[in-house]
């Protein structure tokens, strides 16, 4: 056991030096904060992104802190996260692809009483990533300059989930997130010779909380079906802002032009988020879940010329399915999902909603044949974000993502008498 | 088998981070707001007018510049030089017989006006110490010494500067042998003693001549002729060169009489005489130090613009009257940019960006169209100065030729009241 503890340890450690990695570039991450994190944990992001009603004994589930109730006993859960994105973004009449790699999401699960769960991890939250170049015209003649706009960060969030078993059935749980991060804006101006590099930089930080419930009925039209529901208080991220400018006239030599630093800016709001999910247990092979969210961005942010908040909107639905667990054949043991996810956005520019779907597919492949085994999840999403119409950005994606769901018997030792 | 995963994935997830930064991302351009412009106008004010500075040392001219222009817009202008002579070795032969002495003076192809007419120089003898007046530390072009009203030696000639190689004036030989005798005779046995009997001679061309002619300064010489009888009873000629030895007991005086001309009102170097007040024309002439100056009243008002701004690059443009310059005068090619206060005080000589000196480049341009020709300069420097400076520096751009003090060049610039050959500055602004 003790040699998964090492490198994970060593993960864990990288990731705090690079958090914030985005899992893919997108325009539109220009807006707010950037684009929401949409990776789940274990095999979620292949069920649609559905989990408020899901629990499971051997995987750490974010969507839902109620869920951590009903991890096994005698575990100790990592949850780790890779994952790829490839994606061709076409506006009017240009296209670019994009690929990009990274490191998602790590988190542990344990038992303090048998009644309370917890979980410790970080996630990025947000994730800002974007390359623009922009062609503009040289006022008063008839040249044009180049700007190049990169923006890069995002918001992590450190999270603290706890699950409490009320009953048998019905659990509750809460979350306590923190939430920081740098956001930076990089504009880089060329003219001939001379340049310009102007560097925005917005830090971020505040905190947060998650409630939920998970109600389990064990016969409802023979499944047993599970009804979870989030509640994520509003809240408001304070922040700062650093100015800095330099110019050059030959690309060696540099001048300040500006810098001002620890500017205060307004605070972040962000929005009240509600979501209701249900998890059924068709039998022992078949599970379905369906979730609805609802975030409601309208009242956290006034709109200005180019864009508006509205409320958003995610509904998902996924399905998963394990021939048996009990046969011995490897192939009887992986887990099959499927999934379906919308999500209205809360973007709207150019009277334009920035929606985006995805169909989802994954394999969860245990590790090993016993009782509690960890789990390798393969996820694969298409989806498409953005329209063209209106001068904007379609984004087709192809996401694949690897997500360790690891299981450790830390307290099966002391459990022995 | 686990770990060997894990470890895949991290290195995996340390390796892969790869960017082709060539790459136009131009997606996302439509939608994207930016604040940041750059705009170029030609719309600031440039205010040309024309200042005579005073102080232009002429002792460090490599050449003499002899002779009279007659100008009715920059002045009749007279040049003549001023000259000490020395010569290595005190010492005749006791048997030499003098024979005679004059003036060697070889072209050193600059020249001015026009070299058709007959020039007539005259050399007279210096009277006074030749020293700067009392309260000054050197030559300028409008220093003078006082010399003796008696023709010590005289020619009149048509100037050949292209084709011939030198002129030969004879000077008095009575002049010439009071000194052959003094120093055979040992009266006169270093420079000191001779000074003490001539302090230099200056060259007087006729104030009614129209031409400027250069003379190389390093092989100037008064050469004094002699023989010296040998045992074999011939005679063999010798002569002894007396040269210009010292910057100091040398200068051009180059003056011309403005009165008639616009110029007249400007008394010193602080007065500031505007081009509205010259026909639309600001005045620059090397050797009298007639120089043009610009003033950029404004850029100091961008930096009141409500959004950050920065310069990134000016270029300031003028056109000169080609009717005023001689095509064949060398130097007018370029011209010197000087920074300069309100007073006209030097402050430095502008250097760009790069820290190498500023020039106004001379460009032509020639097509069955147009033929115009004018005049830019890179002022980049200048106004980012001003505009970072944290004073009101009030600074102004004068414009003289190269060599100031080597030739009498003259050019009149357009101001920026002329419609077809504005002068204007070209001003690249960023706002972000």
């Amino acid at each position: 056991m003790k040699k998964i503890i090492i490198p994970f340890i060593a993960i864990f450690i990288f990731n705090l030096s690079s958090i914030a990695q985005s899992d893919f570039s997108s325009p539109y991450s220009l807006y707010g904060l950037g684009q929401e994190n949409s990776n789940y944990f274990g095999g979620l992001s292949a069920l649609g992104n559905t989990g408020i009603g899901y629990k499971s004994p051997l995987s750490i589930n974010k969507s839902n802190p109620a869920s951590l109730a009903a991890m096994a006993s005698n575990s100790f859960l990592y949850e780790i996260g890779f994952n790829s994105t490839f994606s061709n973004k076409t506006s009017n009449n240009l296209s670019q692809q994009n690929f990009d790699f990274n490191f998602s999401h790590i988190a542990i699960g344990f038992k303090i009483k048998d009644y309370w769960k917890t979980s410790f991890g970080i996630v990025p939250y947000t994730k800002v990533n974007y390359e623009i170049d922009v062609v503009q015209s040289v006022e008063g003649t008839t040249g044009y300059f180049n700007t190049n706009i990169i923006g890069s960060g995002g918001i992590n969030e450190v999270f603290w989930g706890n699950g409490i078993n009320l009953t048998k059935n019905f659990s509750v749980g809460v979350e306590l997130q923190a939430l920081f991060g740098l956001i930076s804006k990089e504009q880089l101006i060329v003219l001939g010779t001379k340049s310009v590099t102007l560097t925005e930089s917005n830090n971020y930080f505040g905190a947060s909380l998650n409630a939920g419930f998970q109600y389990t009925i064990d016969d409802l039209f023979k499944t047993k079906t599970t009804i979870g529901g989030t509640f994520n208080v509003p809240t408001s991220l304070t922040g700062s802002k650093d100015i800095e400018g330099s110019k050059s006239y030959t690309g060696t030599d540099t001048t300040l032009l500006i810098e001002e630093l620890d500017e205060s800016i307004n605070n972040f709001d962000l929005p009240l988020k509600m979501g209701i999910g249900i998890s059924s247990k068709i039998n022992k092979s078949l599970l379905i879940n369906m979730d609805y969210r609802k975030n409601y961005w309208t009242k956290t942010y006034t709109s200005n010329s180019t864009f508006t908040y509205k409320d958003q909107s995610i509904y998902g639905l996924g399905i998963e399915f394990q021939p048996s667990k009990n046969l011995s054949s490897f192939r009887n043991n992986i887990i099959y999902r499927a999934g379906a996810n919308y999500n209205s956005g809360y973007l709207n520019l150019s009277k334009q909603d920035i929606d985006n779907y995805s169909f989802s597919l994954g394999l969860g492949i245990p590790l090993s044949k016993g009782r509690y085994p960890s789990i390798i999840n393969v996820n694969y999403s298409y989806g498409k974000e953005g329209t063209l119409s209106k001068k904007l950005i379609q984004d087709n994606f192809h996401k694949l993502s690897i997500n360790l769901s690891l299981v450790g018997n830390w307290f099966q030792k002391t459990k022995i008498f | 088998m686990r770990n060997n995963y894990l470890l895949l994935y991290i290195s995996l997830a340390l390796l892969i981070s790869c960017n082709d930064d060539s790459k136009i991302y131009a997606v996302g351009e439509d939608f994207i707001e930016l604040d940041t412009r750059i705009t170029v106008t030609d719309t600031l004010s440039v205010n040309a007018s024309t200042v005579i500075l005073d102080s232009l040392v002429t002792s460090t001219s490599n050449r003499l510049l002899i002779g009279a222009l007659q100008d009715e817009v920059f002045g009749n202008l007279t040049s003549q030089s001023f000259l000490n002579l020395e010569t290595a070795v005190y010492n005749i032969d006791n048997n030499a017989v003098y024979d005679s002495i004059g003036l060697i003076l070889h072209y050193n192809k600059y020249y001015y006006g026009d070299t058709t007419q007959i020039q007539t120089l005259k050399v007279y003898e210096i009277i006074d110490n030749f020293e700067p007046a009392d309260d000054a530390t050197a030559f300028y072009n409008t220093s003078s010494l006082k010399y003796d009203d008696t023709v010590l030696g005289e020619l009149a000639f048509t100037p050949y500067p292209n084709k011939k190689d030198s002129i030969y004036i004879p000077i008095n030989s009575d002049f010439g042998k009071n000194i052959f005798e003094k120093i055979q005779d040992n009266d006169i046995n270093s420079s000191d003693d001779l000074y003490q009997i001539f302090k230099g001679i200056t060259i007087v061309p006729n104030t009614n001549s129209n031409i400027v002619l250069g003379f190389s300064k390093t092989t100037l010489a008064m050469r004094m002729y002699y023989t010296i009888d040998n045992e074999n009873d011939e005679n063999t000629d010798y002569y002894k060169d007396f040269t210009i030895e010292s910057d100091y007991r040398f200068f051009n005086k180059i003056t011309s009489n403005k009165s008639n001309t616009l110029l007249s009102s400007i008394t010193n170097s602080e007065d500031i005489l505007k081009s509205t007040s010259t026909n639309n024309k600001a005045y620059i002439q090397s050797g009298t130090s007639i120089n043009m100056r610009i003033e950029i009243p404004y850029i100091k008002n961008l930096n009141a613009l409500e959004q950050n701004g920065t310069a990134l690059s000016a270029t300031l443009t003028f056109y000169p009257d080609t009717k005023t310059y001689e095509s064949n005068a060398i130097g007018v090619d370029s011209l010197v940019v000087n920074v300069v206060d309100k007073k006209n005080r030097f402050i430095e000589q502008l250097t760009n960006v790069e820290g190498s000196a500023v020039y106004a480049k001379y460009n032509k341009i020639n097509n069955e169209f147009d033929s115009q020709n004018y005049y830019t300069a890179d002022i980049t420097s200048f106004v980012e100065e001003i505009l970072t400076s944290s004073y009101n520096l009030n600074y102004s751009l004068l414009f003289q030729f190269p060599n100031n003090n080597n030739t009498v060049n003259k050019i009149q610039i357009y101001d920026s009241e002329n419609s077809g050959s504005k002068m204007k500055v070209d001003l690249t602004y960023l706002l972000y």
